[in-house]
């Protein structure tokens, strides 16, 4: 009998149940844990985009209220004075600390907007979150501590690190104790971009640039003593140690190079201006050189209607110029580059300015390029109109005699064909009114009809291109009178009436266009003195704020006139014609110069350009003692600087999060999300108006 | 795409390879801008922040994105920087406008086999055209009439696509209709899904793997 087979398949069907029993458990396991980690990492991600988005729109919030702020400050104080001319500065170092110039404010508790508690953005969260100094000066606006070239942000120790302003539903609260209501908190500061020269319309470049002692500019020395524009301002007049510049510091040891310069230039302007050599290298023609790389540059920043606001259209080998999109951008450009990071203090990319007077209710600057009709006499036909429209005279022309009399003008109005015996009042003058009419507008209401054409004459006695001395005919229907320019020859007039005043020894009459409205300075307000260009209680200065040679609504380039940075207005000065034709400033001269420059501005904030004429007084006579060369700083800031339109940057940094439980101080926030923009704005401190901003996301 | 939108560069001066009624792209759509987002950079050195990104359906109907990292300008004679107008993206770098093959193009969603967007509009309205015709406004300057840009893709699941010859997907895909401004949100794919429902000759079960998605992506202000 043969043994029972049962009991080992019973075995054999058990086990091989048991293991796919244990198959299922081990898949079934497998399942839930995959699922437990999908569902784990969904739940993660949903989170972090939840609080990304929570935080990006804590920013933004922030951004806005802010921005309200600023613009709520324009609003309660319409009446622009010294004390209102700039933002409302706090947060900012003590008088005994190093000054920050382009700091304007930052959160701090006490502050005037009363929402800012009391814990400094550099405390560790309860999840070791914390706002260093380097990155809060990331974007290099405060001046770095250290002098040494290892890339490190780390600011002066007078710069103190935003405190937080904490978020409920209901808004920002100044809370003294952790609250669950918390939804998160944001820091700000707030930096003065119109400081800084837009590094997209700034410098220009050499030939040859090196050795340093050997910089050449690689245009006309000439050109650049007259300063049409920001794109002619000096930038190896840049220092880059010492990092901090004071009113008392003495010459820097050290400055931007002009091969850096190149290297921006020839990058940013690579389809103009059309250098040689590659990125790094730049080559430019030297400032002799006929339609080479120096021609190019000037016609393209020399232009009188451009904005600057957008690229170029030239193109050159499929490439065109470039623009600086954002700061970020500008810092990865100089870590290419090479240059020194105690520059980016001086430099920005955002800069706007609407191109309009300051004080009454013309609003737009009267275009010098009106004076070219006179270039050539008799004028054309289309230049004589031009002229009865923009200066309310017709020409007569010489006679040969005998009694020879020179060719002259008659004051006859926009519309009429006689001689006028006045300028009629200003009222409701435009910035297409005539000149004589926009004159007596500005000028004091005791200027005489003659006295304001005798300046109209010695206009066009600097912009005509003969060396007669001009003269206006007015009044009637009797004899006429007349009103003397000053030329470099003498009146040809048989019957003068009254006679011209005894002539200056010596004058400076330009013959060419006007490159700068500071250049109306070399015109007599009779035949002995010039234009008041030098005085505070001057009262031919707000002349400087009605005319422009740039003529773009809105533009970009124009430096704050009430900057701090000794370097900024020290690379404008520097090459500046002190002489005419082409005595220049040295840097050195430059440097001393704007540090009594800032030293006035920072004594009482220029509101326009009319100030120009106080700076200039305060500025010294580092460039001579002439008329002429004191007024260097005129022939450069009234051109290149303004007061009326705020260019802020805004570092604001966000964070969502939460105050747990069991939160004992302010600084035990559990930080969730985070986000920070650097938001670029202009807004005109006259209107309140916002003329653009830019939102750059940063990404660290 | 998030990220890539939101770092899109905003300027009246720069180029934009977009839909607009001028480029009215029927079928898959084709979109290329700059970003400052990361690339693939040349080897040559001297990176940029800017990158060309680019998003197409290749012709295996799956999604590619480019992200083309562009060196400074006058680094190289070759390698082209971002260019500002005149010059075009489509002149500057055809592959990015077109079906050429680029080495800078990556698979991103091999399920994705339909890709359509179109814009909200700074005053609520969608459109096909990223620029506010009612105010005037006669082309793209910036994207500054642009809120968002709305991305619909309808994807199909890897098993299903075994089951879908490339001429049926290619049908299908054409049979789904583009966007049109009389759409209100939510319009496009329920249209999507109608063609879906209404299709014969492909397997039920192949036709279930189909999902649509719907996104915003707001533009950087």
């Amino acid at each position: 009998m043969k043994p029972r087979s049962g009991p080992s398949r019973n075995f054999q069907q058990e086990g091989a149940a048991l293991v796919i029993i244990l198959a299922f458990v081990v898949l079934l396991t497998g399942l839930v844990i995959a699922y437990l980690s999908r569902t784990i990492t969904d739940r993660q991600l949903a989170k972090s985009s939840f609080e990304d988005t929570a935080a990006d729109l804590l920013a933004r919030s922030s951004l806005d209220i802010i921005v309200s702020d600023l613009k709520q400050e324009i609003a309660d104080s319409p009446a622009v004075s010294v004390s209102n001319i700039q933002p409302r500065s706090f947060g900012t170092p003590a008088p005994a600390l190093t000054a920050i110039p382009n700091l304007i404010r930052r959160s701090v508790l006490g502050d005037p907007t009363g929402r800012t508690s009391n814990v400094n953005s550099t405390a560790a969260s309860v999840n070791g979150r914390s706002i260093s100094l380097p990155r809060w000066n990331s974007h290099y606006l405060v001046p770095r501590a250290s002098t040494s070239t290892t890339v490190d942000s780390t600011p002066v120790s007078s710069f103190t690190a935003p405190d937080w302003v904490l978020v409920t539903p209901d808004g920002p609260q100044v809370l003294a104790t952790a609250a669950p209501t918390v939804i998160g908190r944001y820091g700000f500061a707030v930096f003065n971009e119109g400081n800084l020269f837009d590094l997209n319309v700034a410098g220009f470049p050499f030939s040859p640039a090196s050795p340093a002692s050997s910089a050449t500019p690689g245009i006309p020395s000439t050109d650049v003593g007259r300063k049409g524009g920001v794109a002619l301002a000096d930038l190896t007049g840049l220092p880059t140690s010492p990092t901090v510049i004071t009113t008392s510091t003495s010459t820097p040891s050290s400055w931007h190079s002009a091969s850096a310069t190149n290297d921006i230039v020839g990058w940013r302007n690579f389809a103009s201006v059309q250098p040689s050599g590659s990125f790094g290298n730049f080559t430019f023609d030297s400032a002799g050189a006929p339609i080479g790389t120096g021609t190019r540059f000037l016609n393209l920043f020399l232009s009188t209607n451009s904005s600057f606001l957008t690229v170029s259209t030239a193109t050159s080998s499929n490439r065109t110029d470039q623009a600086l999109l954002s700061r970020g951008e500008l810092l990865k450009l100089r870590g290419s580059i090479g240059f020194s990071q105690n520059v980016l203090q001086y430099l920005g990319t955002f800069s706007r300015e609407i191109n309009r007077p300051t004080s009454g209710a013309v609003t737009a600057r009267w275009p010098l390029s009106r004076f070219d009709n006179f270039a050539t006499t008799p004028p054309s036909t289309a230049n004589a109109v031009a002229i009865q429209t923009y200066f309310g005279l017709s020409y007569i022309a010489a006679v040969s005699g005998p009694p020879a009399v020179g060719e002259h003008w008659e004051y006859v109005g926009t519309s009429g064909s006689t001689r006028q015996s006045a300028i009629p009042t200003a009222s409701g003058a435009t910035v297409d009114s005539d000149l004589p009419t926009l004159l007596r507008n500005v000028l004091p209401s005791a200027a005489s009809t003659g006295e304001i054409l005798s300046i109209v004459a010695s206009l066009i006695d600097q912009r005509d291109t003969n060396s007669d001395t001009t003269w206006i005919e007015f009044g009637g229907p009797g004899p006429a009178q007349k009103a003397y320019g000053v030329d470099v020859n003498p009146v040809v007039d048989p019957s003068p009436s009254p006679s011209p005043a005894p002539r200056p020894a010596s004058v400076v009459v330009l013959n060419r266009a006007f490159r700068n409205v500071g250049e109306l300075g070399y015109a007599y307000r009779n035949a002995a003195t010039t234009l008041d260009f030098l005085t505070s209680t001057s009262t031919d200065a707000p002349l400087l704020d009605l005319f422009t040679f740039n003529t773009a609504s809105i533009r970009a380039g124009t430096i704050n006139l009430n900057t701090g940075n000794i370097a900024v207005i020290t690379a404008l000065l520097t090459g500046a014609t002190t002489s005419e034709p082409s005595t220049i400033a040295s840097r050195t001269n430059a440097y001393h110069a704007a540090q009594n420059i800032v030293n006035e501005s920072n004594r009482q904030n220029a509101i326009g350009r009319a100030d120009v004429a106080r700076l200039a007084g305060a500025g010294g006579t580092f460039f001579g003692s002439s008329d002429e060369a004191r007024k260097t700083v005129v022939r450069t800031l009234a051109e290149l600087a303004q007061t009326r339109t705020w260019n802020l940057m805004i570092d604001v940094i966000a964070q969502s999060g939460r105050y747990p439980p069991n939160a004992s101080n302010l600084a035990q926030f559990v930080v969730q999300g985070e986000k920070r923009y650097w938001l670029h704005i202009a807004i005109d401190r006259f209107t309140g108006q916002v003329i653009d901003q830019q939102l750059e996301a940063v990404y660290e | 795409m998030i990220v890539d939108f939101a770092q899109m560069l905003r300027r009246s001066d720069i180029d934009y390879y977009v839909k607009s009624f001028a480029n009215t792209q029927p079928g898959n759509d084709q979109i290329a801008f700059y970003s400052t987002v990361p690339g693939y950079y040349p080897s040559t050195g001297s990176q940029s922040s800017v990158s060309l990104v680019a998003y197409r359906i290749n012709a295996q109907n799956k999604l590619e994105r480019m992200s083309k990292g562009l060196v400074w300008n006058g680094v190289s004679a070759t390698n082209a920087p971002i260019v500002f107008l005149p010059l075009t993206i489509s002149a500057t770098w055809p592959a990015a406008t077109s079906t050429t093959v680029d080495i800078d193009y990556e698979l991103v969603a091999s399920q994705i086999f339909r890709f359509e967007y179109a814009y909200l509009l700074n005053d609520g309205t969608l459109s096909d055209t990223p620029w506010a015709t009612s105010a005037g406004h006669i082309n793209v300057n910036g994207m500054q009439d642009v809120t968002a840009i709305i991305v619909s893709i309808a994807l199909i699941d890897s098993k299903s696509r075994t089951l879908i010859a490339d001429s049926q997907l290619s049908t299908l895909l054409n049979n789904m209709p583009d966007f049109a401004p009389s759409m209100n949100p939510g319009d496009l794919v329920a249209q999507w899904q109608s063609v879906i429902d209404g299709t014969t000759g492909i397997p039920r079960p192949a036709l279930q793997g189909i999902r649509f998605y719907e996104r915003y992506f707001r533009l950087l202000k």
